[in-house]
């Protein structure tokens, strides 16, 4: 799978400051409203796909699609609410931004023996692992997020390294969920790097 | 293609009607056979002793709930003294044979008031007023009005009341909480109102099997009713068991009538009814 | 009069339409999955995949269809047993009818029953074939494949008649 967010050459100093005083109300509130809804359906897409896969060892190729784009989705929302990109994120099934792309490659097969395990046992083997992981990361992350938002406001950019290591942890997200939704049999790896060995 | 020239003509096609009525059929013949399952089982009104009506598992668990709440209401003013209680458990005894199977164990308290009056509360708990013990003569009486009140229990009629009178939404509410003052008011509430005619013919005919299988005359249930009935003297705010059985001619006569027609023999109950029943002018 | 559509043979659906096709009956199911025992749910999920899905293919609109229109009976059913059982117990406050019980017995058979031709039907529709269901088969067929048969993409001036009487 793939995550790529473009850094841009510089960001919008009145775009920061517009998207922390207000972003709430202008960004966070209009998504959600949608997304509540749109997650609902995902969640008996979900349930549908579990028995699909547990009958035919496939994810139903309009559903896996229908996922896929909502995770373009909430990437979107929170490349745009952790100050990645600049522009208001669109809305939508159906959106994308220039900046941000995923790919989830379409599994041909999925195992049945993986599914039930990750049903019942996930929360020992994936959940508990990831989460510790990820409480540190979250730390380093919002860490940085700070001073990424001081560094926007004094020199209009981050560096390299850190918008990095943000990009990561969505990545490493995104992973997660890839692999706790049943759309993928690989492993997430404990790491946020685009193309981990 | 002669079918297709009928659908062209009317614009639709004929055979959905008939599936449309096979559609109806089977759903009729799905209902009518829960319907006739239900009838060949009868689950409501078993008239064997022992066996609760068809009451929902909800209200069971309720009932076990306010069972506790009302125990610990009754016992506070109940009469602990061992010549009364052993009484009343050689009265119980006696019965305890011919009630068969209760859904729950019995517990009789003896409450010293002048109110005259004995109710049954959910649970299996029966109250008895000394006010009302003192009208009786004789132990059988006292009997009498035990096995009654055992036949609502068994019946279960405190908890249909209830439901018949708050709704089974307060029941859990009522179940639920720790309120005494709600319990009070709904031991109050139970025993001003008391039961339905229907259930209190039941409830005599049970008794009345009760007795005559316990070597007591069912007519003790007559006798009792007359004493309870002379109110000379009483002051009309503690005539509670007449205002709550307003037929009480009736079901002397009804009990009579029982009397008349058992062929038993009575088997006197050996307890001292004079010294029992003089332990409430002391207690008071 | 539109020209009327031939329905495919198993061979002739594509993969996708006939993985879209089973996962129309499994909508009976998004009640669970949603997580809210709501009768009407189910309805409203697998109508919703029907307007999602009916322009896609007329072999998935015609499975979309039948799965959605073939809810209504037991959904009215089983919304009569919970709103009576809403109103009497937390609304009205009254001790439920004698009637009511047999009649749960009564909407859980009749949701067995069609539940269980429910997943007759997907595993059908997973293979690419079709099951007819009592009326609403005939219907969705009329609809999709029958003389008067919709057009998918709603609209395209079909000015082209077969010769009357044809």
């Amino acid at each position: 799978m793939e995550l790529s967010i473009t850094q841009q050459v510089s960001y919008s100093r009145s775009e920061l400051l517009l998207r922390t005083f207000f972003g709430g109300l202008y960004i966070l509130v209009p998504h959600n409203i949608l997304l509540f809804f749109v997650r609902i359906w995902a969640s008996i897409v979900h349930f549908i796909a579990w028995w699909a896969i547990l009958f035919t060892q496939r994810y139903p190729e309009s559903f896996f699609e229908f996922n896929v784009k909502l995770l373009d989705w909430t990437t979107r929302l929170n490349a745009s609410l952790y100050n990645l990109v600049d522009g208001y994120p669109a809305i939508g099934i159906g959106g994308s931004h220039p900046g941000i792309t995923l790919h989830v490659p379409y599994p041909e097969h999925l195992s049945r023996g993986k599914l039930l395990l990750r049903t019942f046992l996930g929360i020992f083997y994936v959940t508990i692992p990831h989460g510790i992981c990820l409480i540190g990361r979250g730390f380093a992350t919002s860490f940085l997020l700070t001073l990424s938002w001081w560094s926007i406001l004094f020199t209009g950019n981050v560096p390299a390294i850190w918008f990095e290591f943000n990009v990561g942890t969505l990545r490493w997200i995104v992973r997660l969920n890839l692999y706790m939704t049943n759309m993928t049999d690989t492993y997430p790896p404990f790491s946020g790097k685009p193309n981990p060995d | 293609m002669h079918h297709v020239q009928t659908y062209r003509r009317l614009g639709f096609d004929v055979r959905i009607l008939r599936e449309l009525l096979l559609l109806i059929l089977v759903i009729a013949a799905v209902g009518g056979g829960v319907l006739a399952a239900w009838q060949w089982w009868p689950t409501h009104h078993s008239s064997k002793p022992g066996l609760p009506h068809d009451d929902s598992m909800l209200l069971v668990g309720a009932e076990g709930k306010l069972r506790d709440l009302i125990r610990k209401e009754v016992t506070l003013d109940a009469v602990r003294e061992s010549a009364v209680t052993e009484g009343i458990r050689r009265i119980q005894e006696r019965l305890s044979r011919a009630t068969g199977k209760l859904p729950y164990p019995l517990e009789i308290y003896v409450i010293d008031s002048p109110t005259i009056n004995a109710v049954c509360l959910p649970g299996g708990i029966i109250v008895v007023y000394s006010g009302l013990i003192r009208k009786l003569e004789a132990p059988e009486e006292l009997a009498a009005i035990l096995a009654h009140e055992t036949a609502h229990a068994l019946h279960r009629d405190s908890m249909h009341a209830l439901e018949r009178e708050l709704g089974i939404a307060a029941i859990f509410t009522l179940a639920g909480g720790r309120s005494d003052a709600l319990t009070l008011r709904l031991l109050r509430r139970l025993v001003s109102s008391g039961f339905s005619r229907q259930q209190e013919q039941e409830a005599d005919v049970e008794a009345a099997r009760v007795l005559g299988a316990s070597e007591i005359d069912p007519g003790m249930l007559a006798e009792s009713l007359r004493h309870i009935r002379q109110t000379d003297g009483d002051d009309p705010v503690v005539l509670q068991y007449i205002s709550t059985h307003p037929d009480i001619d009736l079901r002397i006569k009804a009990s009579e009538a029982t009397s008349a027609a058992w062929k038993g023999k009575a088997r006197p109950i050996e307890m001292d009814w004079k010294q029992f029943r003089s332990q409430f002018r002391l207690l008071r | 009069m539109n020209q009327s559509f031939v329905l495919p043979q198993p061979d002739e659906v594509s993969k996708r339409e006939k993985e879209d096709a089973m996962a129309a009956y499994l909508m009976n199911f998004a009640a669970w999955g949603a997580g809210l025992p709501l009768p009407s749910l189910n309805l409203v999920a697998a109508a919703i995949y029907f307007l999602i899905n009916r322009k896609k293919s007329r072999f998935v609109a015609f499975h979309c269809f039948q799965a959605f229109t073939s809810q209504l009976p037991t959904t009215l059913i089983n919304i009569v047993g919970v709103g009576t059982f809403v109103d009497f117990v937390l609304i009205l406050n009254r001790p439920l009818p004698r009637f009511f019980w047999p009649y749960v017995g009564f909407a859980a058979l009749m949701n067995l029953l069609y539940l269980s031709v429910s997943i007759y039907a997907c595993v059908l529709a997973a293979k690419g074939r079709v099951y007819y269901f009592l009326v609403f088969g005939r219907w969705a067929y009329a609809k999709y494949y029958g003389p008067n048969a919709v057009p998918l993409d709603g609209g395209a001036p079909r000015p082209n008649l077969p010769p009357a009487g044809f």
